[in-house]
């Protein structure tokens, strides 16, 4: 009985997804209605209770706040905005030199955010301009920002990662390190499209430099040392064991905040905003994950996680299928589900199988976000592509976006393969 | 009700604002007990406590009405562009009333809870030095409450595809 109430509540809860009830409260009421069917009205309300105060009241969700103040602080006050200048010193001699220099800003610039969504709009509004005024195809130059930005998400910090150690019980800094593994695959593997791309196609990707060089390397240099500096303080204190994950967002979230003060480029105005994007990201996330921590409980007292990891079991699945079915669904799930959502919703089954599978936890994570990305850049609901549209639409409609990134899918779907295939990659630099 | 509105957009927007001073305050506390641990040796107390009870309690779950107002919740829209207009307001308003029942429940269910450490004088050991923590209790029902009202309000607005003319506008 209390396995078939957790069925019904799944295919529920995926209704209200569908009728647009938010993901929290859908989750919400899904274990609200769940716990009252199978133990009474005061049991539900007795996990109401106190489930929200003691999801939320945790040291390692306090370095989502902080992270993001940071990403956005160094946002708002333009101390990103060096990279792209800096990439190109280095890279744009090669065929889609400038594509390749967005890519190589792209992940400086996600060495301070951990947001792909602030990336794309970051890069998108630099870079774009500049490459369609040099011959790139427009809904090419889109699709390589829109990509460039999901490793926003993939080299730390990265607020997907934190939360998803938050759940799965692992190691934030380990997570972090397979990060920085899967982040540089994924922009070499771009770079590889574009200069695949330059070679068969020159009308798309320009196979010669585009303009002349602007500014020197030292000037360069000089431009990008906020973030050069911020990111040795953060990653230099965090992997080395001075700090957690939460002093390390705090000490970056400060540091970011006394550069663009001393620098004058951080007013009040883009102090407020990143306040207030801060808090409004917090929140909305954070009552997500208190949802999915009641929904974990219905689904484990229902004795569904248990029957589906039974049957997983039972089935018996080699690795590779395993693998392919889980590929398949955040695939599916990406198609129309922003990335904290399709996460939340679905590790409270996944989770088990892949203890019972023995898979390394970290390792999984760390996969999980880069295919949780890859949902940002497929239609119908594609998150960096809304946002590149709004950034640069006037150079390519939403279907030329969506054309645009394509090529890049295929990079991604292999570097997917190739962490499936090849695990130990990921984790050459952590300690799981 | 526009006056209802006003005051609900106002509450809203205040209750933001003590989630911002919960941001900054965390910045600073932790950077400092970081500062003064790796320099003096010292750490500032109950610096985990204030950080998960106050700071992010606060910061996470003040601002929900406010997030709320701005229809900020994260939700899954695929379907939306199949959906006409008169579609989407049904929808908007089942949506917001499913929603505002559920943050009145969590609002009810939170408020005995914060009643229950109150009673006890819910506190935690801090270095030997007892810190309270029954107030942090009470941010929850406040929060949820502040939710509800907001779907609550709103619903008139969605059902008629109108706007009241409000400082709402100029925080969105």
């Amino acid at each position: 009985m209390s396995v078939a109430t957790g069925f019904y509540g799944l295919i529920i809860l995926l209704v209200l997804l569908a009728l647009r009830v938010p993901v929290a409260l859908a989750l919400v009421s899904v274990s609200l209605g769940g716990m009252t069917m199978m133990f009474g009205w005061n049991t539900a309300i007795g996990m109401l209770s106190s489930t929200p105060y003691e999801f939320i009241a945790k040291w390692t969700l306090s370095a989502v706040p902080m992270f993001l103040l940071m990403g956005f602080v160094c946002y708002h006050a333009g101390l990103t905005n060096g990279l792209f200048n800096a990439a190109k010193v280095v890279f744009r001699w090669l065929p889609g030199g400038v594509a390749i220099s967005s890519i190589f800003a792209s992940s400086g610039f996600a060495a301070v955010s951990g947001s792909s969504v602030a990336c794309s709009a970051a890069m998108g509004r630099i870079a774009i301009p500049e490459m369609v005024k040099g011959g790139y195809k427009p809904s090419f130059a889109c699709g390589t920002i829109a990509a460039g930005g999901t490793i926003g998400a993939l080299i730390p910090p990265s607020i997907l990662m934190i939360v998803y150690g938050v759940f799965a019980q692992v190691s934030i800094t380990q997570v972090f390190l397979g990060g920085i593994t899967i982040g540089l695959l994924t922009a070499v593997s771009y770079c590889i499209v574009i200069l695949v791309v330059s070679w068969l196609r020159p009308d798309i990707v320009p196979r010669e430099a585009v303009g002349a060089r602007e500014v020197s390397p030292r000037q360069a240099l000089l431009d990008i040392w906020p973030v050069l500096a911020l990111g040795v303080l953060v990653f230099g204190g965090l992997f080395s064991g001075f700090f957690t994950a939460t002093e390390a967002g705090a000490v970056g979230a400060a540091g970011a905040i006394l550069i663009g003060l001393v620098l004058r480029r951080l007013n009040g105005r883009a102090m407020k905003a990143a306040l207030l994007e801060t808090l409004s990201t917090t929140s909305a996330l954070l009552i997500i994950g208190v949802g999915a921590s009641m929904f974990t409980m219905f689904l484990s007292l229902s004795g569904v996680a248990g029957y589906i990891t039974g049957a997983v079991s039972g089935w018996d699945p080699t690795y590779l299928e395993l693998m392919l079915v889980v590929v398949l669904i955040y695939l599916f799930l990406g198609l129309f589900m922003e990335p904290f959502g399709a996460m939340l919703v679905t590790l409270p089954v996944l989770l088990p199988i892949f203890e019972l599978y023995d898979v390394s936890l970290i390792w999984f994570g760390v996969l999980l976000v880069k295919l949780l990305e890859i949902g940002m850049i497929t239609p119908p609901v594609g998150m960096n592509i809304f946002v590149i549209k709004g950034v640069a639409g006037q150079y390519a409609s939403l279907m030329d976006i969506f054309r645009g990134v394509s090529t890049f899918l295929v990079a991604d779907i292999l570097v997917v393969a190739l962490v499936i295939f090849y695990p130990q990659i990921v984790l050459v630099l952590t300690s799981g | 009700m526009a006056v209802l509105y006003r005051l609900t957009n106002l509450a809203a927007v205040g209750l933001a604002l003590l989630g911002t001073l919960g941001i900054l305050l965390m910045v600073v506390h932790i950077t400092l007990d970081v500062v003064l641990r790796s320099t003096l040796s010292i750490s500032i107390p109950a610096t985990l406590e204030l950080v998960t009870r106050y700071y992010l309690i606060t910061l996470a779950l003040l601002p929900l009405g406010w997030v709320e107002w701005r229809r900020n919740m994260i939700s899954v829209e695929a379907l939306e562009g199949l959906m006409g207009p008169r579609l989407i307001r049904i929808s908007d308003v089942l949506v917001s009333l499913l929603s505002a029942a559920i943050y009145a429940t969590l609002a009810v269910a939170t408020w005995g809870k914060a009643m229950e450490q109150y009673q006890i004088g819910a506190y935690v050991m801090s270095l030997n030095v007892p810190m309270p923590v029954w107030p942090t209790y009470f941010v929850l029902p406040v929060a949820f409450a502040l939710a509800a009202l907001v779907c609550v309000v709103r619903l008139p607005l969605l059902a008629t595809g109108t706007t009241y003319d409000s400082p709402a506008q100029e925080e969105r």
